[in-house]
């Protein structure tokens, strides 16, 4: 075990909403080619069979309206576009857009990235820390099903966003902790904005949840549970404090608040020195939001439910929870993790794969040890935790944001 | 020295609470959500807001901070019925 490891008390998922990897940090790649970012030559054909390159135009709001499909069908159409389902093109992405405006130059703008300089929080700490390279939603759908990957490391069977499943196994990795005497804890933004788990943990066990201002003042007075999952805020709305601009990075937020957020976790967790050199920080996105990514999903264990074609929304597919979704981006924080660490993808020697139910197993596996009600598919996840090392980087070495 | 990176903050239009829920399914599942939740809670920690009236991404909030207060204030008490999958 490595000294970082030996040091872990505490582990915080930050995750973020409906952004593909190419359209956060693809640009990495030109300054790092170890990162499998975007080459500039990128293509989908349009519906007019012009190409539309990748472009570093992608703006902070008001561009990717109405919002890019990415239930099933949506995104079954982005990495297939109609062709075998045994081959992933990913070339599907502008036809998919065009069917929301029937405007043949909008629907181009699905395949604009972000330029590095644009976004200096998430490229900074993927500078910084860890990068992964083949971090992948767990199904080619929304945002529910996905998320729930993260809490119970399956959707039970569910690829859209009716997830009902409270009381069944496998338990959630909260449950989990608690019952083997570990501290966990689901943090929201605040209650305007309160949770996504709403029908399931909400519903059942209010008391695993906690707010944004408690886990910075957790943070601060060293209470941190074990485990820690944070939502961004999912809605412009005001309270007593005034305006609450929407900070998850779902289009058409203000990509620019989600940064500030983002910013504001690792800070909250850096400026406690205990905290800091005792705690992992994995920040990651749900789901792509139907935005091109150049990486096609790979196969994956099945989790031991099918969707037939009546939930998928695809005439004659069934889903058997085979292949993964669109890749997302995810950086992994510690200051035990070696600078400008790559972690390779898939098609890369010694490539890895990891996706949400990477969480569960994770999590579990560090502080409660094998859970046996756990599905297939989250017993073959990748786990993550190998990436601290023996070395303690000098704070000097780790950035500060300042907002 | 620490690496000090500076975050800009965005700009004074990015807020905009009027946005329409049509536009952002994810919100507009969510209200669902709670209004299914808001159903099986005791009558009188319910809102009484019809949610085929809500429009807007700051109505949308202010329905679910009311609920997400009413599901906490109902505490430990267990629902009256647990929804399975579907």
């Amino acid at each position: 075990m490595t000294a970082g490891l030996q040091n872990l008390k505490h582990i915080v998922v930050l995750m973020m909403e409906n952004r593909s990897f190419d359209h956060m940090l693809g640009s990495l790649h030109a300054e790092d080619p170890r990162i499998q970012g975007l080459a500039g030559n990128e293509s989908n054909l349009d519906t007019t069979n012009e190409p539309a390159r990748v472009q570093p135009l992608a703006e902070f709001q008001s561009q990717l309206d109405p919002d890019p499909n990415h239930h099933f069908p949506a995104v079954h159409q982005q990495i297939f576009d109609g062709g075998p389902l045994n081959k992933p093109t990913m070339s599907g992405f502008v036809k998919s857009y065009y069917a929301e405006r029937k405007d043949v130059n909008h629907s181009r703008k699905i395949m604009y990235y972000f330029p590095k300089e644009k976004l200096p929080v998430l490229t900074g700490l993927a500078r910084s820390f860890a990068v992964f390279n083949g971090w992948f939603s767990s199904i080619p759908g929304p945002t529910l099903c996905n998320r729930a990957f993260a809490h119970y490391g399956t959707s039970f069977g569910q690829v859209s966003m009716d997830v009902f499943y409270y009381h069944k196994q496998p338990l959630s990795v909260y449950e989990r902790l608690i019952n083997a005497g570990h501290s966990a804890k689901l943090y929201y933004f605040d209650e305007a904005s309160s949770t996504m788990e709403v029908v399931n943990l909400l519903q059942n066990q209010p008391k695993l949840f906690g707010t944004y201002d408690q886990f910075l003042e957790d943070c601060k007075s060293g209470k941190l549970p074990q485990y820690s999952f944070v939502e961004p805020n999912y809605t412009d709305h005001e309270d007593a404090g005034g305006e609450q601009i929407a900070c998850d990075q779902h289009p058409d937020h203000d990509v620019q608040q989600g940064e500030v957020f983002v910013a504001s976790v690792y800070n909250a967790i850096r400026q406690n020195p205990d905290l800091w050199k005792s705690t992992a920080l994995l920040i990651v996105y749900d789901e792509h939001g139907g935005i091109f990514d150049h990486v096609p999903p790979p196969s994956c264990t099945k989790d031991g439910f099918t969707a037939p074609p009546d939930q998928t929304g695809v005439p004659g597919l069934t889903f058997e929870f085979d292949r993964l979704g669109v890749r997302v981006p995810a950086i992994l924080v510690s200051p035990w993790i070696p600078k400008a660490t790559v972690v390779p993808g898939p098609g890369e020697a010694n490539g890895r794969v990891f996706e949400h139910a990477s969480i569960p197993r994770t999590i579990t596996q560090f502080f409660v040890g094998d859970y046996p009600n756990s599905t297939p598919r989250e017993q073959k996840a990748a786990t993550f935790l190998d990436l601290l090392s023996d070395n303690l980087r000098p704070d000097a070495d780790c950035p500060v944001f300042r907002t | 020295m620490s690496n000090v990176i500076k975050v800009p903050k965005p700009a004074r239009t990015a807020f905009n609470p009027h946005r329409p829920l049509t536009k952002n399914t994810l919100i507009a599942a969510q209200v669902q959500h709670f209004k299914e939740v808001e159903s099986q809670l005791p009558e009188h920690l319910r809102t009484g807001i019809d949610v085929a009236g809500i429009k807007t991404e700051g109505e949308a909030s202010h329905y679910i901070r009311k609920v997400t207060r009413a599901i906490h204030h109902a505490g430990a008490t267990p629902p009256k019925k647990v929804e399975t999958a579907r």
